[in-house]
């Protein structure tokens, strides 16, 4: 278990060394979602594979294997096309489970 | 707002639906296409907007999910042309209306002048008119190399004219001429006589040979400086004469008053009659172009239809306004007459007698035939000085 955990972190730590050296960026290589914030006013996450939960004061979302977490007043899911999803309001914090 | 433009174009729908989970319901109907304005009413309510097509996705899977959704509204062109395709007449206007659109920019819906300084655009505007050009022209029929010619032809004032088009609207561009001074008449002499009977006070004569002295006698007509002048050396000489003769002269001023007058009196009459000019085509909006009455004054007013504040519209709405009056016999005191007298006559003075000095006067006034004379006699010194012009040619 602990072998598994260490290669999988040897494997980041070089796809990391490879994206420093082409210059390529981490999220095309490694697949992450990408995220786009204007301000605390809208957020913009490309990616996003579970719209879990969400009202105006939090928004749980899956990113692959990230778990998200939207906290904030107001929000309001502003537009949701397939994996794109456009989140306005207040957003307070943006937290990673 | 492009964003809104295409949405508006495509259609779209607002959605209400009900059920256990709808979070899982959105989450399975986000790949149908976009859907914006998610709203959560509650924990089993939610609302959003998405386009026709994904209504249709979105119908078909709240079937199998075991739920109707609500639908809140329709917006959108589809849907407003869905809503009117039984009223044919309202889908065939607005397709007249928009090929007379399109067909009304071929021709000319307004004229401006520009550069004039002292000729008036309306004139200029009235030339272009008698050949064949103004509002109403159908643009791709008028030749404007030739229109330029035939009006540089027709208006000799103008030097230079050039018509442009810009949409709708011609640009006329001109430039005045100016004209070369007249040439000098070596053969025109001038001659000065009298202008009126007096005595010869002093003679100014500028050039050419003095006729009269200081207490002559002079009648009108009378020659007072001659263009024909006495040298030592030359002998006779002929000069265009030039010269003020100031002389002694009596002046009488009339003025009659009529007592009894007839002044308009105006009725609560009014008629209004419109017209309309589209293209220069006039259109009558009444039946009757004149009133039934026989005594009026006319009033004109002409306005262009400005759309926005901006665009002119190619429709002028004429307006005659005929208002009625009566003429009403009125009667003025005698007193009331020798102030209009008086200031009439006060008005011919200032106007004759600029440039004389007056040496007395003598109002005599009196009332006869219902008319209230007023004559003035005033004895002034003034130019007496008139140009008369002869052609003088000598015999070869």
């Amino acid at each position: 278990m602990k072998n598994n955990k260490n290669q999988k972190e040897k494997g980041l730590s070089l796809i990391s060394k490879i994206s420093s050296i082409s210059e390529l960026p981490i999220d095309t290589l490694l697949g992450y979602p990408l995220m786009q914030m204007y301000g605390n006013r809208e957020l913009f996450i490309e990616g996003v594979t579970v719209l879990s939960n969400f009202d105006e004061e939090r928004i749980f979302l899956k990113l692959g294997r990230l778990n998200l977490c939207i906290k904030g007043r107001k929000l309001n899911l502003k537009n949701l096309a397939d994996e794109n999803i456009l989140i306005s309001g207040y957003i307070t914090s943006i937290e990673f489970e | 707002m492009v964003r809104s433009l295409i949405r508006y174009l495509r259609g779209y729908i607002r959605i209400s639906f009900s059920c256990s989970n709808p979070d899982s319901f959105l989450n399975a109907i986000r790949s149908t296409g976009e859907i914006w304005d998610i709203r959560k009413v509650d924990s089993r309510r939610m609302s959003f907007t998405c386009t026709g097509n994904a209504f249709k996705i979105v119908q078909s899977l709240s079937q199998k999910w075991g739920f109707e959704p609500e639908v809140l509204y329709e917006k959108g062109l589809i849907y407003t042309l869905k809503k009117h395709k039984h009223r044919s007449g309202l889908l065939v206007g607005i397709l007249f209306g928009l090929i007379l659109l399109q067909l009304s920019t071929s021709f000319v819906w307004e004229v401006r002048v520009e550069g004039n300084k002292e000729l008036p655009s309306g004139e200029i505007i009235d030339v272009l008119d008698y050949l064949g050009f103004g509002e109403g022209s159908f643009i791709p029929n008028v030749n404007f190399d030739r229109l330029n010619n035939s009006f540089l032809l027709t208006e000799k004032r103008i030097s230079w004219i050039s018509v442009n088009i810009k949409g709708t609207v011609a640009h006329v561009e001109v430039k005045e001429r100016d004209f070369a001074p007249d040439r000098i008449d070596k053969q025109k002499c001038v001659n000065i006589i009298a202008a009126r009977d007096g005595i010869i006070e002093r003679v100014d004569a500028h050039n050419g040979g003095k006729e009269v002295k200081k207490g002559d006698a002079v009648v009108k007509g009378q020659l007072l400086i001659s263009s024909f002048m006495e040298t030592r050396k030359s002998g006779t000489i002929l000069r265009s004469a030039a010269g003020n003769v100031w002389a002694k002269t009596l002046r009488t001023f009339d003025e009659k008053i009529p007592l009894t007058y007839y002044e308009k009196a105006m009725t609560k009459n009014k008629a209004k009659f419109y017209s309309a000019r589209i293209l220069g085509k006039t259109l009558t909006l009444h039946l009757d172009t004149k009133p039934s009455y026989k005594k009026y004054e006319k009033k004109i007013t002409e306005k262009n239809i400005i759309l926005l504040g901006k665009i002119v519209l190619p429709i002028k709405v004429k307006c005659e306004t005929y208002s009625e009056y009566e003429l009403k016999k009125s009667n003025r005191s005698e007193a009331e007459a020798k102030e209009l007298a008086m200031a009439d006559l006060y008005r011919k003075i200032e106007e004759e007698l600029t440039t004389a000095d007056v040496l007395s006067r003598e109002i005599t006034e009196k009332t006869e035939n219902g008319m209230y004379c007023l004559t003035c006699e005033i004895e002034c010194i003034e130019d007496i000085a008139k140009e008369k012009t002869f052609y003088f040619q000598e015999k070869s």
